[in-house]
């Protein structure tokens, strides 16, 4: 128990502090460096909250995939560094407000809400028990209905991008 | 966990599903000096899907089935039926714009088609999951469809407006599905119906945030006000045809979920969120109505006039459940043919890339096109709710309803913002059947495609305006399966 606490406050340190340099760097590319620190971490705190199937999606799906994706992108249209401009310094002080009153509002709500957090009750978190929910026919429409999803934004992408069909 | 694999009810989304696949591989089949044929492939396809919908509906239509993920009760059968033929009436109108701004592409027809699937399943879903990826399916198709016309600077400001905002309405949305989950445990609106009704205080607070939430989601699509900034641009930018299919189709999708969601599954909560919905109502027919009232551009006229048209759709959800479900289902019928008809004529008369936007551009029109120009007349007139036309029955019912819940005061805001609404829609007929004409009638001829479309929903006006009672009775069964 008390490593996991370790644990949990390291990487979410960690999280925290990615997060901020990935808004606070100029050159976009150690921005999406730092958004791979981040997912990263948030990716242990999952580990540390039993969900080792979510863990892993994590890092595959967003720290792997979509950050590659990023980073094409990035490379390809040859993004510069942004210049300096004087509104820098007040637009990165309305952030950090911006953070503390959501944290203030979120705290308040729970508070009002007089919602207790209740440690979730012992769930099997398994792929397996995963499959098993993902798979049956209760989600089945869905499942099968994102294949529509994703052929449609694929069509709906090379109509706005392609020059001629 | 129930093993029935009954996949009848998804027959009509398979058919239109499939049909949209056929058409892409039609279009790479199709030598490059040829038109592949995607009207007509598509047109085929939405009416054997309304044929499949008729063989469920004469079957008796069938409960929840894919453990209660989706359904074919008389509710989503109506509302099917409505959407296909709302669909095959935009396919209609389709061609002969498409060739008039040089956009004649498979991909559209396509990503309509994929829109439809999407239309189909909201209206189908008894389960939140299935909802949001069904939303997400029409969603995306229209973003592309909004999108087409990239020569023209609106278009793809209008494609980018509706994805930001639609994507920003499908995070509130999915974080409503999060917290009704978190209250109920699954994401079946059955057991969500079970769960708000057994609410203890400390998860009440959950549950009207995650339906808050959802309200939000939906207020987007159905363009309701505050949620309303993104739609003049949208209508305006977008190819007609496809305007026309997001002001009559996704109108009547959303709602149909909405009402399930809300009439149905959270109705324990009505006390909490009919406050909510009925203020919503009211902002969203003053600002509406206000709004359409300084437009020159008539798509821009027609986008604050559908805003405008949620509100009045809004009055009567506030009444639900009760008499709201026949009303809210025959509006949107009503509200469908007559949006088609007063896109389509906008779109029928398009040419090289120019259509019908101004005061102007319509005046005389009865001298010169006295058939389309009446047509026109009729749903205009009809829009504003004058007797004898559909437009008056519907909201006679939506009002009624409101009435007969004791929403009154609402009710009458209704009233006088149609009155208000008078002014600009009969503004455009009185230039048609008033004004000289001015400079040389340069409107191309209407397809004879576009003329059966703009006919049909002409006849729909009115004869619902005459005869509403088959539809009404349809209306009242498919309402009645929701409780």
């Amino acid at each position: 128990m008390m490593i996991d606490a370790v644990l949990f406050y390291v990487f979410a340190a960690i999280a925290v502090a990615s997060a901020v340099v990935v808004i606070g760097q100029r050159n976009p590319m150690y921005s999406a460096f730092a958004l791979v620190v981040t997912l990263c971490s948030v990716a242990v705190i999952f580990g540390l909250l039993g969900s080792p199937f979510i863990a892993v999606l994590q890092v595959i799906v967003y720290a792997g995939a979509i950050m590659v994706l990023f980073l094409f992108v990035l490379m390809l249209l040859n993004v510069k560094r942004e210049k300096d401009s004087p509104s820098r310094g007040q637009r990165t002080l309305s952030g950090v407000a911006l953070a503390l009153v959501t944290v203030l509002v979120l705290q308040a709500g729970a508070v009002l809400l007089r919602s207790r957090p209740t440690p979730a009750p012992d769930y099997d978190a398994s792929t397996f028990e995963m499959a098993k929910i993902l798979f049956s026919p209760h989600f089945l429409y869905a499942f099968e209905a994102t294949s529509i999803l994703i052929l449609a934004a694929l069509v709906g992408a090379v109509v706005l991008a392609k020059k001629e069909l | 966990m129930s093993g029935e694999l009954d996949l009848r009810p998804l027959v009509p989304a398979i058919i239109v599903g499939v049909t949209g696949l056929v058409v892409l591989l039609a279009q790479a089949f199709t030598p490059k000096d040829r038109r592949a044929p995607s009207a007509p492939l598509s047109l085929t396809g939405l009416l054997a899907a309304l044929a499949a919908v008729w063989l469920l509906a004469s079957g008796g239509g069938r409960g929840a089935v894919l453990a209660n993920a989706v359904s074919a009760d008389a509710y989503s059968l109506f509302f099917q039926a409505l959407l296909l033929g709302i669909a095959a009436v935009a396919v209609l109108l389709s061609p002969s714009y498409l060739r008039a701004n040089g956009l004649d592409r498979g991909e559209y027809y396509a990503l309509l088609l994929f829109s439809v699937v999407g239309m189909l399943g909201l209206v189908s879903s008894l389960e939140l999951v299935s909802m949001f990826v069904a939303l997400e399916i029409m969603s995306i198709a229209l973003y592309g469809m909004a999108g087409l016309y990239r020569s023209r600077m609106e278009s793809q400001e209008a494609a980018l407006k509706y994805f930001v905002t639609g994507a920003f309405s499908s995070a509130f949305f999915l974080y409503g599905v999060a917290l009704l989950y978190g209250v109920s445990g699954s994401t079946s609106l059955d057991r969500l119906e079970w769960a708000v009704s057994t609410l203890t205080t400390d998860s009440a607070a959950l549950a009207l945030l995650g339906a808050g939430m959802l309200l939000v989601g939906f207020g987007f699509k159905i363009a309701s006000v505050p949620f309303h900034m993104w739609a003049p641009d949208v209508y305006e930018g977008a190819p007609t045809p496809a305007t026309a299919l997001m002001s009559a189709g996704v109108k009547a999708a959303a709602f149909g979920a909405l009402l399930r969601v809300f009439g149905s599954a959270l109705h324990a909560l009505a006390g909490e969120w009919q406050p909510l919905v009925a203020s919503l109502a009211v902002i969203t027919m003053v600002v509406g109505n206000l709004a359409a009232l300084a437009q020159g551009n008539l798509k821009r006229m027609l986008a604050f006039s559908s805003v405008a048209h949620a509100g009045y759709v809004l009055t009567a959800l506030v009444a639900s459940p009760g008499q709201a479900g026949e009303a809210v289902l025959f509006y949107l019928v009503v509200y469908g043919a007559v949006n088609l008809g007063a896109f389509g004529t906008i779109a029928a008369l398009s040419r090289e890339g120019r259509e019908p936007l101004s005061l102007g551009d319509v005046a005389g029109m009865a001298e010169r096109r006295p058939a389309l120009a009446a047509a026109l007349a009729v749903f205009l007139v009809s829009l504003t709710g004058i007797p004898v036309t559909a437009g008056f029955v519907g909201k006679f019912y939506l009002f009624n309803a409101a009435v007969t819940a004791g929403w009154v005061g609402l009710a009458l805001v209704g009233v006088l913002m149609s009155v208000v609404s008078a002014y600009y829609y009969l503004r455009v007929v009185v230039a048609m059947y008033m004004r000289d004409p001015l400079g040389e009638d340069t409107w191309a001829r209407v397809s004879p495609s576009a003329t059966v479309a703009l006919a049909l929903s002409a006849v729909i006006t009115l004869v619902l305006g005459i005869y509403p009672a088959p539809v009404l009775t349809l209306a009242r069964i498919a309402a009645r399966s929701l409780l």
